[in-house]
């Protein structure tokens, strides 16, 4: 079946049951066919091919039906309107996408370019055996030659005819032929004879006579005539020039190869239709190419799903006779559950070349627009925004869930308001190149690793406490979504920006004996709430189960991204309850499918994706260039600026010498009043009540009571206004006091 | 040349073979028609058509009479020429072969 046809309905199925369905609707009086076109509802959604119509009637003998007989499928063209067909096209790029950017036309011109210098080099390299080959067939090709000129002499050609007169006794025929060919052989005689004659006397003259043309001239005449012989003594399998670039294996998908494989899956419904009726698989749509692979819409035999053959994917790539890399069936639950849309690859998806991630240098970029995480199956982004979302990723060992993380951590590092809090649990420093950025880091899971993680926690719940009431407190024309915009997060003085967990291990948490309830309580909280106040939350493991990921979490997560598992629990853990049975399975992909897996609730289906290979250096070289960012946007911050909290330390609170070494910057010494506008916009929270006091004297005696403790006392110093631009002599601080202040309390807490 | 036809022509020389080294007198007979028989098939191939017995080739009858009157053959319709024997048993065992393959 090369044919396309829409739904196989009952009556256009074959010629043996639409005699029958005629049959019925004979005996019947005349609204039969009506009901018919009733009784299924698709009948009248489709409008197949006129032809269909006619052989329909022509099979089911047309000519014994008389009177009016309703077809299901009407005659004429489809009667959507131009206008909203035209709306339906699909507006292809004026300029392909590989000469879009210049840098991409550029990589096409290499690439071209390499690719033509390789053929060449190759060849160059084979050119003397091509020479010993055609020299070896030129003998076959002489003999092959002359017998050929043998047969053209004797009019070979004409025999059939004349063999085929005789056959029929037709004497008179056969003398006319035979004339005709002793004519042709007389002059074709004539012909080879002169030829053969000048041939004789041209070599006889050439050889007697020595310096009537240069020797190389003579040499050059000759290979290339044995080099003709040889190419025509050249049997066809087997030619004298050998492949220098392999084609890829762009063998065409026909709906024949895809029933044929549907059929050996073994599952009985589709076997047992299609031995009833041979177009029992329907296909909606031609075969077509779609990106680099075929794309086949399979409507499957009534009573199976699309899940049945999804789970059966490497027995249908055995079908196919291609890699298992290159099949990839997708149910389309939205149209019907037998719906199959089956995509099969030129390439196996773990080796196909990725194109160049466009943030691989690392520079700025906005967190609330969609940002390229990985390559679908047809080798196109898949963007996915990072605000707003609450994420989980889980896989078994092995199969690329840290880079992963990694990945949607440094995505997160390039906006440079963002703040980092990441946590490797497995404590094997992969996520160590996000160090030079983080807000909050630690590695591994000792008890201390895990009361700084917890503290954290609890900060970060005060701080969307926090969040929520400021949002809250927003006129609605600033905020009318009610939850974070980048605007609102680009305000330093709101302290909206984004925040970005990244947990790597994250069941070490919440099967903790004595914190793994309150862990489990906040990040149940942050998964929830967070998202619209800017906290983001993403999860990763290799044990997906209801203790690794508690279920209220799972159940809440947004960003759903599975690599490899085991099974349909870890499965439905990551993706959602019951994806596993509307064929959304992780299962099925191979222990070579590394970095490739599903990911749901940011795009608008559920699609298989390869992330982005990004090695540790090539990680470090995009942090270095975030952390340059964030210094010239003065976003660098904890951890990262060497104001990391201790554990205690954020339990009370205390943040004042860091903040101020903070607010600092490279200054050296600051008047007071500026030092506590910069502290209040730097967290709004804690030093509210200083931004409220009225003039800068006030401040400065504010900051002065706030250092005595530190025995730290503020004096004259010389500064600029900001506003007026007049230079003058104002209370103010030395950085150097605050630093040695910071110094001597850290050393204190070393000791205790 | 199908390979029955090859196992034929094996067969036929064999069979020659054995009779000359067993009988030289007949061996050498056989020989003889052998090689008749296989030119008599190669003029059947490349010439199927002999000149007519009743005319001698000329595809007309002079008369002896005072007035020389002509008259076409009628045995070769003036053609002069006339199916060997050989071809056309040839030809009506092809005709046999292709009409049973059709109704297999
Ligand atoms: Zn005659």
């Amino acid at each position: 079946m090369t044919t396309t046809e829409n739904h196989p309905t009952p009556a256009e199925s074959t010629g043996g049951d639409a005699s029958v369905t005629d049959n019925v609707v004979h005996l019947r009086p005349q609204p039969a066919p009506e009901q018919q076109l009733d009784a299924d509802p698709r009948a009248e959604i489709e409008v197949a091919p006129p032809v269909i119509d006619a052989e329909l009637v022509d099979e089911t003998g047309a000519g014994d039906v008389t009177g009016s007989v309703t077809l299901v499928d009407q005659p004429g063209g489809d009667s959507v309107h131009w206008v909203r067909r035209l709306r339906e096209t699909e507006r292809l790029p004026i300029v392909p996408d590989y000469l879009k950017t210049a840098q991409e036309a550029r990589a096409t011109a290499v690439w071209v370019g390499k690719h033509y210098a390789h053929t060449t080099a190759y060849h160059g390299v084979r050119v003397p055996l091509y020479a010993l080959k055609l020299a070896v067939r030129s003998p076959l090709g002489a003999l092959m030659l002359a017998a050929a000129t043998g047969r053209w002499v004797l009019d070979m050609e004409g025999r059939p005819v004349r063999s085929g007169a005789a056959m029929r006794q037709d004497a008179e025929m056969y003398l006319k032929l035979s004339h005709q060919r002793d004519a042709r052989v007389r002059t074709r005689l004539i012909v080879t004879g002169a030829v053969l004659v000048a041939v004789t006397v041209g070599v006889i003259v050439l050889m007697s006579v020595p310096d009537l043309v240069p020797s190389w001239i003579l040499w050059a005449g000759g290979a290339l005539m044995a080099a003709a012989l040889g190419k025509y003594g050249t049997p066809a399998d087997q030619p004298v020039t050998s492949r220098a670039v392999v084609g890829a294996q762009l063998q065409k998908l026909t709906s024949d190869v895809v029933e044929k494989a549907l059929m050996v899956l073994g599952i009985a419904g589709i076997n047992q239709a299609m031995s009833k009726n041979a177009r029992a698989i329907g296909f909606t749509a031609p075969i077509t190419r779609d990106g680099p692979g075929w794309r086949a819409e399979v409507d499957l035999p009534a009573g199976v799903t699309a899940a049945e053959v999804l789970d059966k994917r490497d027995k249908l790539a055995s079908g196919l006779g291609r890699p298992l890399g290159c099949v990839w069936p997708e149910g389309r639950p939205d149209v019907h559950p037998g719906r199959l849309v089956l995509w099969v690859g030129d390439q196996d998806m773990s080796k196909a070349r990725q194109p160049a991630w466009a943030l691989r240098k690392g520079e700025k970029i906005d967190l609330f627009k969609p940002q390229p995480f990985g390559t679908d199956v047809r080798g196109g982004w898949v963007s996915l925004t990072l605000m707003y979302v609450a994420g989980i990723i889980g896989a078994v060992p092995r199969m690329g869930k840290t880079f992963t993380l990694r990945e949607l951590l440094l995505i997160a590092a390039m906006d440079p308001r963002s703040e980092l809090h990441t946590f490797d649990l497995k404590g094997t420093g992969d996520l160590s190149p996000l160090e030079p950025v983080s807000y909050r880091y630690r590695a591994g899971d000792d008890p201390e690793d895990l009361e700084y993680a917890l503290a954290d926690l609890r900060a970060l719940r005060d701080e969307m406490r926090r969040r929520t009431k400021v949002i809250r407190e927003l006129p609605k024309d600033l905020c009318p979504e009610s939850k974070v915009t980048t605007e609102l997060a680009s305000k330093k003085s709101l302290g909206l920006h984004p925040v970005v967990v990244g947990v790597d291990e994250c069941q070490v948490w919440f099967e903790h004996p004595d914190y793994g309830k309150e862990f489990e309580e906040i990040c149940t909280d942050l998964v929830k709430r967070g998202p619209a106040t800017g906290i983001v939350l993403v999860l990763a493991t290799q044990r997906p189960d209801s203790k690794s990921i508690p279920t209220p979490i799972s159940d809440n997560a947004i960003l759903r991204f599975c690599l490899k598992v085991a099974g349909q629990v870890p499965n439905d853990m990551v993706l959602g309850t019951s994806s596993y049975r509307n064929g959304e399975r992780a299962t099925t992909f191979s222990f070579t499918d590394k970095g490739i897996g599903l990911l749901k609730g940011v795009t608008d289906e559920t699609k298989t994706v390869k992330c982005v290979y990004i090695d540790a250096p090539s990680a470090e070289k995009i942090v270095a260039r975030c952390r340059a960012v964030r210094v010239t946007a003065g976003r660098l911050t904890g951890y990262a600026a060497g104001l990391d909290a201790a554990v205690d330390d954020v339990e009370a609170a205390d943040t004042l010498l860091s903040d101020l070494l903070n607010v600092f910057g490279s200054r050296d010494k600051a008047w007071s009043e500026s030092l506590v506008d910069a502290l209040v916009e730097l967290r709004p929270a804690a030093y509210a009540a200083w931004g409220e006091l009225s003039n800068g004297a006030a401040k400065a005696t504010q900051l002065a009571a706030a250092l005595k403790p530190f025995s730290i006392s503020t004096k004259q110093v010389w500064g600029t206004d900001p506003a007026t631009g007049k230079g003058a002599n104002r209370m103010g601080v030395e950085r150097t006091h605050i630093a040695d202040a910071l110094t001597e309390r850290d050393g204190k807490r070393k000791r205790g | 040349m199908t390979p029955r036809t090859i196992l034929t022509f094996a067969l036929v020389l064999e069979l020659t073979a054995v009779t000359i080294s067993d009988h030289p007198a007949s061996g050498v007979a056989t020989l003889l028609l052998t090689l008749l028989a296989a030119g008599y098939a190669w003029s059947c191939w490349a010439f199927p058509f002999r000149p007519c017995p009743s005319c001698k080739g000329s595809g007309r009858h002079v008369s002896s009479g005072l007035f020389r009157g002509v008259q076409l053959c009628k045995r070769c319709k003036a053609t002069g020429l006339k199916l060997r024997r050989g071809r056309a048993i040839y030809n009506a065992l092809h005709r046999h072969r292709t009409r049973t393959r059709r109704n297999r």
